[in-house]
């Protein structure tokens, strides 16, 4: 009987990333280079800064207690935004809550997505033309979802996919697995976006699984799989662009793992990411910040000047003022209500608190 | 103008309080919208809080180092009147504040303090159960304490609602030293030792605030809890026995008074404390009783090979023992030197754990206010302290004369497990010998 050779078993398959755009930004793959015009380009890059002043903000209205909950960008623009932009309006988003700015950019209200950070049922209350869920805080369940409303739109007919997202540990998750297989199986319209940020909270990619990529998990599902640079938003764009042609087409799901960074904490709900990474690596990805290599790109072609930044930033920070301010008008949710949302039918134990906090309420 | 009240803010999920690690702002300073202003400092994470307003700083209401609970207001602002937040219809932002702190109340409440409510309350439950709870740590703590073979319910927390934290892992560890005050004792002067009391469950007092006899409730500052912590756990473990003596220090003072200026051409401030230190390190070379920890449960007793004196420090927000390392190596200056960094240090807030940690044995000065006697009590699990009064002038017989001198009054406690009451004596004898005739410190040193 003839050797067999688990070692070779486990190196394959190779799985390389897609890029398009280096750290200094110069184009290394005219080949791949989307098809975007001057004008979307800078669109795309102004969304981008959008995005990154979006997250700063965010941050400190969080410190000063008008926002409640919020899952830092920072680092992942080209992930988020790119894949975004290569979306239609009708194309269906199943968000997990880092991925506030695609749901924006896909046409919730800032200032309602200010209201689900503080969390008030305002901010889940959607217009019925936004093909979109509120994001999910369960790691990985919206890619069930996401398969069951791909599947929806298929038998609906529609020209149409489902996307989702969630980071490298969502991949993990049973719902992970069962999402990509059930999508496959039906040959569902699925986009299944993984952004490895290279941290799930604390636990490093490395630790995270086996497997050398994630992309590689859509193998077993009978899906394809690709890796992309996720600090390009170029290549990003690209293959997402040509994944949702795909898709589109009736060829089934895909599966995209855009390898990014998590530059700030996973949320600001009391992690400090000091603690388990050191500033050296923070400043190797630091460096290849995908603002950056896209803002010189548009700058060598003259697209693009540190004054129109100046006036962009000034005019993001004004509609974020008039987000929040629209989003604290809203009465604020007592506590009462919370508790009346939680049952159809109350219990008497949740019936005894309602009573209790209406009367704290009425004082 | 007019008023801006920012509230702390929960900037974690269900923070409940905060420590105010550092104001980056004084009153007359003027802010920017976004600017920062304080650092908060919670179980996870230190933070530093924007202000939502552009103004100027009126009023700091919750200094460096305090805890304050989440809703409560930190800092007052003078802004323009559409950004105040302090009138009869008070805008979301802060309301929302409020909704927090009511949602985090009963997590603010489990506290050893007992809490009537009425035991109908669905809320109570919950708190019952919060409070069975064995152990409250965080994994990674509990993982060090795993490494380090440490049993984490034997360890005594000192965060919120008793959390163990790794530095109290560390303190049990090192059975280290604890933040001390002086407490007058009910230790009566006779030199027998008191039986050692079972550490005594807490016990909460009802509320009987009236018009007629008002009273108020405040939180006790984390300083305070950990002192109040460390004074019963020192007198229910240590057998304390208290020997009063005093010694003529005539010599002593003209030689300070001496030096006084020489020291301050060298930027050093010279007072009797470095002498003391001096005289004390010499002492604990000589009776390294003095320089022990007693292990009960081991039936063991730790000698040190090292001379590390503590000195009580009084501050605004407590009292500290930083100590002086490798008191019997430095030069008296050198000394002077060290207590002045130390009390700097502590006034400041910036005392690092390492400073106050193994120290041989501690002095209490209450002279520097006025004072005699008093029954100091022991920084545990050291085994001795030594108590200063105030030099007073006062008759003296000597050589069968009474005369005028300078006297200084010693108050020095021991434990009794360890040190009896003629080597006590002994020790003291030795150090108002050394304190009575500064060139033997020279000598000696």
């Amino acid at each position: 009987m003839g050797k067999i050779d688990f070692n070779k078993l486990n190196k394959t398959p190779k799985i390389t990333k897609v890029s398009i755009l280096d750290q200094d930004g110069k184009i290394i793959d005219d080949d791949l280079m989307p098809d975007l015009s001057d004008e979307e380009l800078v669109s795309l890059f102004k969304k981008m800064i959008w995005s990154r002043v979006l997250n700063d903000r965010s941050t400190k209205l969080n410190r000063q207690g008008r926002l409640g909950f919020f899952a830092p960008t920072l680092g992942q623009e080209a992930s988020q935004v790119a894949s975004e932009f290569a979306m239609d309006k009708q194309d269906f988003l199943l968000p997990a809550y880092r991925d506030v700015p695609q749901l924006v950019l896909h046409g919730l209200p800032l200032s309602k997505a200010f209201l689900w950070s503080r969390g008030h049922i305002e901010g889940n209350k959607y217009a019925e033309d936004l093909a979109a869920l509120p994001p999910q805080i369960i790691i990985g369940a919206q890619y069930v979802q996401a398969a069951g409303v791909a599947l929806g739109l298929k038998k609906k007919g529609q020209a149409n996919v489902a996307y989702t997202y969630t980071g490298d540990g969502g991949t993990s998750q049973g719902d992970f697995y069962e999402g990509i297989n059930f999508a496959g199986a039906f040959k569902a319209p699925a986009l299944f976006f993984v952004q490895n940020n290279h941290y799930a909270i604390s636990v490093p990619r490395e630790k995270q699984t086996a497997a050398q990529t994630l992309a590689q998990k859509a193998i077993a599902a009978g899906i394809p799989g690709i890796q992309v640079d996720g600090m390009d938003a170029l290549a990003v764009y690209a293959v997402t662009k040509a994944a949702r042609d795909w898709v589109v087409a009736g060829n089934g799901p895909i599966l995209i793992e855009t390898l990014t960074y998590r530059l700030g904490a996973h949320t600001l709900s009391g992690d400090d990411p000091k603690r388990y990474r050191s500033q050296e690596e923070w400043e190797k990805w630091n460096k290849k910040d995908p603002l950056n290599r896209m803002r010189k790109y548009l700058e060598d072609k003259d697209l693009w000047n540190e004054e129109e930044e100046d006036i962009w930033v000034n005019e993001v920070n004004a509609q974020i003022d008039e987000a929040i301010n629209e989003a604290e008008q809203v009465e604020r949710q007592k506590v009462s209500e919370y508790l009346q949302h939680t049952y159809v039918d109350t219990p008497a134990n949740i019936q005894a608190q309602i009573e209790k906090f209406q009367a704290k309420e009425a004082e | 103008m007019s008023k801006y009240e920012f509230k702390l803010p929960d900037i974690g999920e269900g923070m409940a309080e905060g420590v105010i690690g550092e104001w980056l702002v004084q009153v007359g300073d003027t802010i920017e919208k976004d600017a920062d202003l304080v650092q908060i400092e919670n179980d996870k994470s230190v933070e530093e809080l924007p202000s939502p307003v552009a103004g100027k700083i009126t009023k700091i209401i919750v200094p460096a180092g305090e805890t304050a609970e989440v809703g409560d207001v930190l800092v007052e602002l003078e802004v323009a009147q559409s950004d105040s937040n302090v009138t009869d219809e008070a805008p979301a932002a802060t309301e929302t504040v409020e909704v927090v702190a009511e949602k985090t109340e009963p997590v603010n409440k489990i506290t050893p303090v007992n809490i009537t409510r009425e035991t109908s309350e669905p809320a109570e439950f919950m708190l019952e159960a919060e409070q069975k709870l064995p152990v409250l740590a965080m994994p990674a703590v509990r993982r060090y304490a795993r490494e380090k073979g440490v049993d984490v319910s034997k360890v005594s927390g000192t965060g919120n609602h008793g959390q163990v934290l790794k530095s109290d892992i560390d303190h049990y560890l090192s059975q280290g030293d604890v933040v001390f005050e002086e407490v007058v004792n009910e230790v009566s002067r006779e030199t027998t030792p008191v039986q050692p009391a079972a550490t005594p469950a807490p016990v909460s007092l009802p509320t009987n605030n009236s018009d007629s006899w008002p009273e108020r409730r405040e939180k006790m500052s984390a300083v305070r809890k950990a002192t109040a912590k460390a004074m019963v756990r020192s007198v229910s473990q240590i057998p304390h026995v208290n020997l009063f003596d005093e010694v003529v220090v005539d010599k002593l003072w003209d030689h300070r008074k001496k030096y006084k200026a020489v020291a301050q051409a060298k930027e050093v401030h010279l007072t009797f404390m470095p002498y003391m230190v001096k005289a004390l390190a010499i002492v604990l070379k000589e009776f390294p009783d003095f320089n022990a920890q007693v292990d009960m449960e081991n039936q063991e007793i730790i000698y040190r090979d090292y001379i590390n004196v503590g000195i009580a420090t009084d501050t605004d927000h407590g009292l500290f023992v930083p100590n002086v390392k490798h008191a019997d190596q430095l030069s008296l200056f050198n000394i002077a030197r060290a207590i002045s960094e130390n009390t700097q240090a502590a006034r400041d807030g910036k005392l690092a754990a390492s400073s106050m940690k193994h120290t041989s044995m501690s002095i209490t000065n209450i002279g520097s206010v006025g004072g005699s006697y008093f029954t100091p009590i022991i920084n545990w699990p050291e085994v001795a302290i030594i108590g200063m009064g105030k030099i007073m002038e006062q008759p003296v017989v000597q050589d069968g004369e009474i005369i005028s001198a300078r006297v200084l009054k010693l108050s020095l406690s021991f434990d009794h497990r360890i040190i009896d009451g003629a080597t006590a004596q002994k020790a003291m004898n030795r150090l108002k010998e050394l304190i009575s005739d500064p060139e033997l410190l020279l000598m000696e040193g």
